[in-house]
């Protein structure tokens, strides 16, 4: 069966390197959302087994996503995409229980790296 | 605004690059002097000579300075720093306290150098185009009277960066002039694709 | 030669400045230009610590060359913010005046292929020229300001004097009419008076003559004669009048005698010759003054004299003396405004008769009280003051050997002292 994955960025062209990278062999239904509240609501509904999350997003940011998948959603898979890469922001993201914490650009390579690394693929 | 140069894709684009260059600076400057910034969303307009007259009306407040850049991509970039937190800065980044004129300048024009320097080379680096910076320099604003420009439109790319422990903030504007925008527009088609 | 060392030989010759320095701050290349000004050759210096060769400026270079290889990015300097970053000697050792190079530096990363910076290459650049020439400009533009502003001050001071000429030939003019005014009304005021004096002598005769006659009628005339005498002193109304005769006269004459005391104190006051050296008592000389300024006095300003008595006349200016005295009066009425108290003393004190007057008023700023006596210093409003009169006051008692002292407390009120020598040489 196809996974949910949803992929939140309010940017089209990130979204696009995202759905890029993603490998084609992989068995995934894709969703897309473009800020922090379409992406929670994307869990809700049951988009988001994998979520690829920016942190830099209007309404709602990315650390508000992980707060609330950290507290209502801990089996969602987040793997965080984002320009922000200061030390401090890296380790917020990590503590708030995401997956991995990639750089943007985002390369294809680095992402089925990670994909198998954490078994996803 | 109008926006009559970029289309929806090409600003998009070009508004993700500035959110990595952004990214990128803010990194380094973490590493330089240890503090956290708030990321924003980088606004990108098409300015007249008026809109930009706008963002150079006098603030008490502020201090200005600007630096041009020469390459594939010219232009210059306006670094409008609030004078509320340079103190902050200025400590942060090893000055000796109480500020004489001549170390604030020094600090004006260092804060401008870095977050323009970041800011521009990480879009001339993900555009593939070539820009050097020039040296900066401090900008009083007139006062009195209109500058005349001899331009009708420039793209102004715009990133707010503002420190997440005490009250301070600097927008970095990059202006960039007409024919460079032609290059800008290949460049970002050329990424799209 | 190849392009490498073309390249190489190059950066030697430029006439700039290039230094490069590792993550170390140890230094790899010294270009022919920085090693000249640094006095060495650059294999004396290879390998050793930038910071060490140049200790006063090492937290300055420290940080800048960290930025470049924290932030990949160029890092700059100018000569306005910090003129002499290397104790370089000026490009002009023989001709100019400038004795240490003024200095633009840039920074720049050195980069590998993988975007890591290597080195950091110092460049400088020696812009004495320009800031000579621009320090030049700017000492030319603050001389021109200076002198602008000089003049500016000359022009108002001008002004000043101007309306003081105005206002002094005013006082002048004022004077001298006075003066003729006076001459002109004593005399007729002299004979008035005398006149009046006899006439009050006689009035006073003829009432006793008719007195006499109006009892001698009653006495020995006839019933008809006094009858007559009743009826005509009635239809006069003699009674009434031999009353109010005498009042009308003995005040005419009290009138007559204030304007003569007036018309003598103007003439005093508005004395031809000011320079007039004599013997003159310092109390009269204040009395006189009050009798013209005392009108410019506040109601509610009550005024406290206190004169020591037996004082001999000294010798002085006694008109110039009473200009003094009426400045400092003046002054005084301005200070306490429509309430307080001015005290005037007249005292002797060893070789000195001093005269003292003070008041209950706003007092003078002690930031002021140095400035006082200089000419146009005044603190009233346009048109109030002229900022002469404390200064011509200081010259008038300089010139009779004596002192002007003053005592003041903000809030409380000031005191001016003047000093006489008793025993004066001309």
């Amino acid at each position: 069966m196809a996974i949910p994955v949803t992929i939140a960025d309010d940017s089209a062209l990130s979204r696009k390197n995202v759905r890029r990278a993603i490998p084609e062999d992989w068995d995934v239904t894709i969703s897309e959302a473009t800020n922090g509240q379409e992406a929670i609501d994307a869990v809700e509904a049951g988009l988001a087994d994998i979520l690829f999350l920016d942190l830099t997003m209007p309404v709602l940011d990315g650390f508000d996503v992980l707060r609330h998948v950290k507290d209502n959603h801990q089996k969602t898979v987040v793997i965080v995409i984002s320009a922000d890469i200061q030390p401090k922001s890296v380790d917020l993201v990590n503590s708030l229980g995401a997956f991995r914490f990639l750089q943007k650009p985002l390369k294809a390579e680095e992402l089925k790296v990670t994909l198998h690394e954490v078994g996803l693929i | 605004m109008k926006n009559i140069l970029l289309t929806e894709d090409q600003r998009d684009a070009l508004q993700e690059m500035m959110n990595i260059s952004m990214g990128q600076a803010a990194k380094s400057l973490a590493q330089l002097i240890d503090v956290q910034i708030i990321l924003s969303i980088p606004t990108i307009n098409e300015a007249s000579p008026d809109d930009l007259i706008e963002i150079l009306n006098h603030s008490d407040d502020t201090w200005y300075a600007r630096q041009s850049f020469l390459g594939q991509i010219k232009g210059e970039v306006l670094s409008l720093i609030s004078k509320e937190g340079c103190d902050a800065m200025a400590e942060l980044m090893d000055y000796d306290k109480p500020l004489c004129d001549a170390q604030t300048q020094e600090l004006i024009l260092e804060l401008t150098n870095i977050l323009s320097g970041a800011c521009l080379s990480g879009l001339s680096n993900q555009l593939e185009l070539k820009s050097n910076l020039n040296m900066p320099t401090l900008l009083t604003p007139s006062t009195n009277g209109k500058p005349n420009y001899n331009w009708a439109t420039v793209l102004l790319v715009e990133v707010c960066f503002s420190i997440e422990s005490f009250s301070f903030n600097a927008r970095v504007v990059i202006c960039l002039e007409e024919n460079s925008i032609v290059s800008l527009k290949t460049s970002l088609d050329a990424l799209l694709s | 030669m190849h392009k490498p060392e073309l390249l190489e030989s190059l950066l030697r010759k430029l006439p700039m400045g290039a230094c490069m320095v590792d993550i170390e701050y140890r230094i790899v290349f010294l270009n022919d230009f920085f090693a000249d000004r640094m006095d060495c050759d650059e294999k004396d210096v290879l390998g050793k610590s930038l910071l060490e060769l140049f200790p006063e400026q090492a937290r300055f270079l420290k940080k800048k060359i960290n930025s470049v290889f924290i932030l990949k990015n160029e890092s700059f300097s100018y000569w306005e913010q910090r003129p002499h970053i290397f104790n370089f000697l000026s490009s002009r050792p023989v001709t100019g005046e400038e004795s240490l190079m003024f200095q633009n530096m840039e920074v720049l990363p050195l980069m590998d292929d993988s975007n890591e910076v290597l080195y950091a290459c110092i460049t400088i650049q020696d812009v004495t020229a320009q800031a000579s020439y621009y320090n030049d400009l700017s000492k030319v533009a603050d001389e021109l300001d200076l002198e602008h502003k000089a003049q500016a001050s000359l022009i108002s001071k001008l002004k000043n004097t101007q309306s003081q000429l105005v206002h002094s030939e005013k006082m002048a003019s004022i004077g001298q009419l006075a003066a003729g005014v006076a001459h002109e009304i004593n005399s007729p005021i002299g004979f008035v008076y005398s006149n009046i004096e006899i006439l009050q002598d006689y009035i006073g005769k003829l009432v006793k003559i008719t007195q006499f006659s109006d009892k001698l009628i009653d006495k020995i005339g006839q019933e008809i004669h006094q009858k007559l005498k009743k009826d005509f002193f009635e239809r006069h109304e003699f009674d009434y009048i031999k009353e109010d005769v005498v009042e009308l006269v003995d005040e005419s004459l009290d009138g007559v005698k204030r304007v003569k005391v007036i018309v003598e104190s103007l003439k005093e006051f508005s004395h031809a010759d000011a320079k007039h050296w004599a013997e003159s008592c310092l109390v009269e000389g204040i009395e006189s003054t009050l009798k013209i300024v005392s009108s410019q006095f506040d109601a509610n300003v009550t005024l406290h004299k206190e004169y020591e008595e037996g004082l001999t006349p000294i010798f002085c200016m006694g008109m110039q003396l009473n200009q003094v005295f009426m400045n400092l009066l003046v002054n005084a009425s301005h200070a306490v405004g429509d309430n307080g108290s001015i005290f005037i003393k007249v005292f002797s004190d060893g070789d000195y008769q001093k005269v003292s007057v003070r008041d209950t008023g706003v007092g003078i700023d002690a930031s002021n009280v140095s400035k006082i006596f200089d000419p146009f210093f005044t603190t009233k409003p346009v048109g109030r003051g002229t900022g002469l009169g404390l200064s011509l006051s200081y010259n008038i008692i300089k010139n009779h050997s004596g002192n002007i002292d003053v005592n003041s407390v903000v809030g409380e009120g000031t005191e001016f002292i003047v000093s006489i020598p008793v025993k004066n040489a001309i």
